[in-house]
């Protein structure tokens, strides 16, 4: 059973560039706007 | 053996995944005839008592018997070697299926005060200690079972699937005696706090690794491609492995806990999106350039539309965390809706993909009807998502209700009736959707015809067959 196995062969393969925009827009979004802009009414 | 305990884990999930569903289902009506349920009191049984069955059921029975099964097929096909001790992990699914019947048995009875069979008030955590013990042995005998196996493996390097394979059984195991054993070491708050951390990591340390680590399994093998990154491997394990632990306290926002546990809870969760979206862009970046295969094969098909709800599951997880956003849906609907997106939507899909791809290779028979495939799969793309956006729809009327406009929850019921409804129908769509699949897979025993390596796993239907032969 374990001998038909083919090997899964890894890429080197990287995060496309608008990925880290998105993961940059997150983290602004997260840290700077939405503590301060759209914190709950209740404080 | 190792084979006969790979059937007993999978076929076992198959029954629970026809039971906690249903379950589900039918607790819904009581959010539209609040009195439908009634007569179940006479059976010493109250929605309450359901729910812990929903929830149990769902996440031991079917998730994680599924995902253990897959586990036992994997490891040793990834170390190019047999499964060890397969008599202790044949067994340790009985006790597992054991474990589950006695931990109904108990719920249903609602023994009071004794420390070993009474209910425990733990989200997911809710059997008694007596069940506990039982479950930890499996986990126990199956961690054994799967760590010799990779130790006696004959190739050199681990896959990305073992560590999520092998680091989630490990994290499964940690997450699970903390949240049933240690929280009952604490009082007050810090009793709560180890609750919410193990409620969130039921998902995020047993759940999620092991789902991942099947689907980076399944993806490249039925897309017939290399993994589209080692690196973005490495990056998705570790990332998950360190902010996923500090996650879980963000359900506990809007109750009185210490600001910085909170706040840390927060950090931990925005920082989750790194990890999401390197196993995201992984999963679907590794069928470009071969993306026919989904038309063929089924298991890259539930498979990749898993990592699709896992996606959108885990943008919405950290938003919702925010407390801009967490204040507005916390204590609607919203909130199910998401848990119903991660264990309905992405899992099961992971589950249900494992099952397809796994059972010829074990049972030597195609599944016998790429027709009824092609309703299960439907079902869990289009009757899944609407089931989801019902859920979600009632969730923010609440919101808005109660938190906008500043209404009752009683004056909000009426406003969401509707929605409640589209949610159980689409709900009952998703039941028989199960129920099919059951079915295919039983019946497939019965009348599939025989498979080997290198054939679909679905038969083609005679039709096609013919009309192939025509061309050519």
């Amino acid at each position: 059973m374990a001998e038909k196995e083919p090997e899964i062969p890894e890429g080197e393969g990287r995060f496309p560039w608008w990925i880290w925009v998105a993961i940059l827009a997150w983290l602004v979004y997260a840290f700077l706007i939405g503590p301060f802009a759209l914190t709950s009414p209740r404080g | 053996m190792g084979e006969r305990a790979i059937k007993l884990w999978f076929f076992s999930s198959l029954v629970w995944l026809a039971l906690g569903p249903l379950i589900g289902a039918l607790m819904s009506l009581q959010f539209l005839w609040p009195d439908a349920l009634n007569f179940l009191a006479d059976f010493n049984f109250a929605y309450s008592k359901a729910r812990i069955f929903h929830t149990n059921l769902v996440i031991y029975g079917w998730i994680g018997m599924s995902f253990i099964a897959a586990i036992l097929y994997i490891i040793p096909k990834l170390c190019g070697t047999e499964l060890k001790y397969p008599k202790l992990a044949y067994w340790a699914g009985w006790l597992w299926n054991l474990a589950i019947l006695l931990n109904l048995i108990l719920i249903w009875a609602g023994i009071v005060g004794n420390p070993w069979l009474s209910i425990q008030p733990y989200e997911y955590a809710e059997a008694p200690l007596l069940v506990d013990i039982l479950i930890v042995l499996c986990a126990v005998a199956i961690i054994f079972s799967v760590h010799t196996t990779v130790l006696a493996r004959t190739k050199p390097t681990l896959y990305v699937s073992v560590w999520y394979l092998l680091g989630g059984l490990y994290t499964t195991a940690i997450t699970y005696l903390v949240g049933n054993f240690l929280v009952l070491g604490f009082s007050g708050l810090g009793n709560q706090i180890i609750h919410a951390w193990w409620l969130h990591n039921a998902v995020g340390l047993f759940i999620t690794p092991l789902g991942l680590g099947i689907a980076y399994y399944l993806i490249p093998i039925t897309a017939q491609q290399p993994v589209y990154s080692h690196r973005l491997g490495i990056l998705g394990f570790w990332t998950l492995m360190a902010f996923y632990p500090g996650t879980g306290l963000h359900h506990f926002l809007q109750m009185p806990m210490p600001t910085w546990i909170g706040e840390f809870a927060v950090v931990s969760s925005v920082l989750l999106a790194i990890p999401v979206l390197a196993v995201v862009v992984n999963h679907l970046a590794t069928p470009s350039g071969n993306w026919r295969r989904i038309f063929d094969s089924f298991p890259l098909r539930f498979a990749i539309f898993g990592s699709v709800y896992y996606l959108f599951t885990c943008i919405q997880g950290p938003f919702q965390t925010t407390h801009a956003v967490n204040w507005f849906v916390h204590f609607t609907e919203w909130v199910q809706a998401h848990a119903h997106l991660a264990l309905t939507g992405a899992f099961t899909c992971y589950g249900i993909a494992a099952i397809i791809y796994i059972f010829p290779r074990l049972t030597g028979k195609q599944l016998y009807s790429r027709t009824l495939a092609n309703w299960v799969f439907w079902i869990m793309a289009v009757v899944f998502p609407l089931f989801y956006l019902g859920f979600t729809h009632s969730g923010l009327v609440t919101a808005i209700s109660v938190n906008i406009l500043g209404n009752t929850i009683y004056e909000t019921i009426s406003a969401v009736w509707l929605a409640r409804l589209f949610r159980t129908l689409m709900g009952a769509g998703v039941v028989l959707g199960f129920w099919l699949f059951g079915y295919l897979i039983v019946r497939s025993l019965q009348v599939g015809p025989q498979f080997q390596e290198g054939m679909n796993e679905i038969a083609e239907p005679e039709g096609a067959r013919v009309k192939r032969r025509v061309t050519a």
